[in-house]
């Protein structure tokens, strides 16, 4: 692993373990809910990253599709795996949530269900990625999919106003300000930022891999992902 | 381009009414989850009619357009049409508008049969209206369905087990048109008078545009790339 890389790594995982140390120790539990409801300092925070590496994977679709660099999709579809590493822990740690709260593990609530969506998109760029033999025209093709799956965001963002659900409208953006205490809104806000970063971080740690990958392909002429 | 697409279009035409199977097939396979449909969950009760009305009016065009959408460009790649194109001088937008025009043909021969037969084993009634409004909602789905399965079509022609890879992409890419069909739909049939549910239809139909805006815009810019060779 570079050196850059390590370093980098460090400091994340010392800014995400003292976010959650915090939210643990720190921050004071909830009105309504009490100590249950410190699981959004992981469930906010990788639901926010699945939406940005989504972000971050339709851009690296476009610049993909702008300069024809292989390397845009290396990172694309190291992006897409962290977006469903992403996805896979918010509907875990809502789940564990949801039992307690809701009293279910799962219901198709619109907020779920266009999460789960999100999900099987993602699942389904690494799938076609796999099935189309390496060149010009998989760079176009799972590029131009990165863009439609980013449609789907807005709509997860929209489902708990558009539809009346189980979920809670949004906290911390909306009109009139946060609902949340400020303690509890900065190491949340704080949670965000590391878990963003992380997600890029380890994106960044697989386009490492994906590129040895890669030319092993080149080599053998045949996927090996 | 204009020229292009007319001929493309008449071409496409001519290919796809040539097989009769797969002019009939899409058809003849909405009226059978229709018929399953309603064998299965019984005449519905006279609260539930009309959100019944139109769940089975989408169940069977979304099913019935993805078996037509994914074997879109199944004449084309046999018959290496698009190597052919390549060297033509023909612009990959014509060849999707001309694609796009053909699928949303075959939309609405589906969607016609697929009112008439939910109205009638559903019990539902609407006035002319509503029937136009809601069938026009239904078009505008079934464009959006149609920019959609095109360019996954396009897209998913080189690839292995493509036929589990369409509709694992094509099911959840559709949900904003699906959702706002459904939503809009409902509230178009529902009892209540058209100028009570305005404000929702409207707000239903600008999702539903907005989707058909996106989807269209990609499949044009994105269809060139799509076909051509490495």
């Amino acid at each position: 692993m570079p050196r850059n890389l390590k370093l980098t790594g460090i400091a994340l995982w010392t800014c995400l373990l003292t976010v959650w140390g915090a939210a643990l120790a720190v921050v004071p539990p909830d009105q309504n809910q009490g100590e249950v409801y410190r699981i959004i300092y992981l469930h906010v925070p990788s639901a926010i990253s699945a939406f940005a590496a989504s972000l971050f994977l339709a851009l690296a679709g476009g610049a993909a599709l702008w300069t024809r660099n292989e390397k845009f999709l290396t990172w694309q579809r190291a992006l897409a795996e962290t977006g469903l590493l992403m996805t896979g822990l918010a509907l875990l740690t809502g789940s564990i949530w949801g039992k307690p709260t809701w009293g279910t593990w799962w219901t198709w609530d619109a907020r779920l269900t266009t999460t789960f969506l999100l999900a099987i998109l993602l699942a389904g760029y690494l799938m076609l990625h796999s099935a189309l033999p390496t060149g010009r025209q998989r760079l176009a093709v799972c590029s131009g999919l990165s863009i439609f799956i980013f449609a789907d965001v807005p709509i997860i963002y929209k489902s708990v106003t558009w539809w009346r659900t189980l979920h809670q409208p949004p906290t911390i953006i909306r009109s009139g300000g946060s609902t949340m205490a400020p303690e509890m809104l900065t190491v949340l806000i704080a949670g965000i930022v590391a878990m963003i970063a992380m997600t890029l971080w380890l994106a960044w740690l697989r386009t490492g891999s994906i590129e040895l990958n890669r030319e092993l392909e080149s080599q053998t002429g045949a996927a090996l992902t | 381009m204009l020229t292009q697409f007319r001929i493309l279009f008449r071409q496409t035409l001519r290919a796809e009414f040539a097989d009769r199977e797969r002019v009939l097939s899409p058809i003849l396979f909405a009226m059978v989850i229709l018929v399953v449909v309603a064998f299965t969950f019984g005449e519905p009760a006279p609260e539930l009619r009309p959100a019944a009305f139109v769940a089975q009016v989408f169940l069977s065009l979304v099913l019935a357009t993805q078996t037509a959408l994914a074997r879109a460009f199944d004449p084309e790649h046999q018959d290496r049409a698009f190597d052919l194109l390549r060297a033509a001088p023909v612009s990959p937008g014509a060849i999707f508008l001309a694609k796009l025009a053909v699928v949303l043909m075959q939309g609405a021969t589906i969607l016609v049969p697929s009112i008439a037969i939910s109205a009638l084993f559903c019990g539902v009634s609407l006035p002319p209206d509503r029937l136009f409004a809601f069938t026009g909602l239904c078009l505008l789905t079934v464009a959006g369905l149609g920019s959609l399965g095109v360019t996954l079509a396009a897209m998913t022609l080189k690839a292995h087990a493509r036929t589990v890879l369409f509709p694992l992409l094509y099911f959840p890419l559709s949900t904003p048109l699906l959702l706002a069909g459904t939503q809009g739909g409902a509230a178009i049939v529902a009892p209540e008078t058209m100028v009570a549910a305005a404000t929702m239809i409207s707000g239903w139909v600008t999702v539903s545009m907005s989707a058909n805006v996106i989807f269209l815009t990609l499949g044009i810019l994105l269809f060139g790339e799509l076909v051509k060779s490495d």
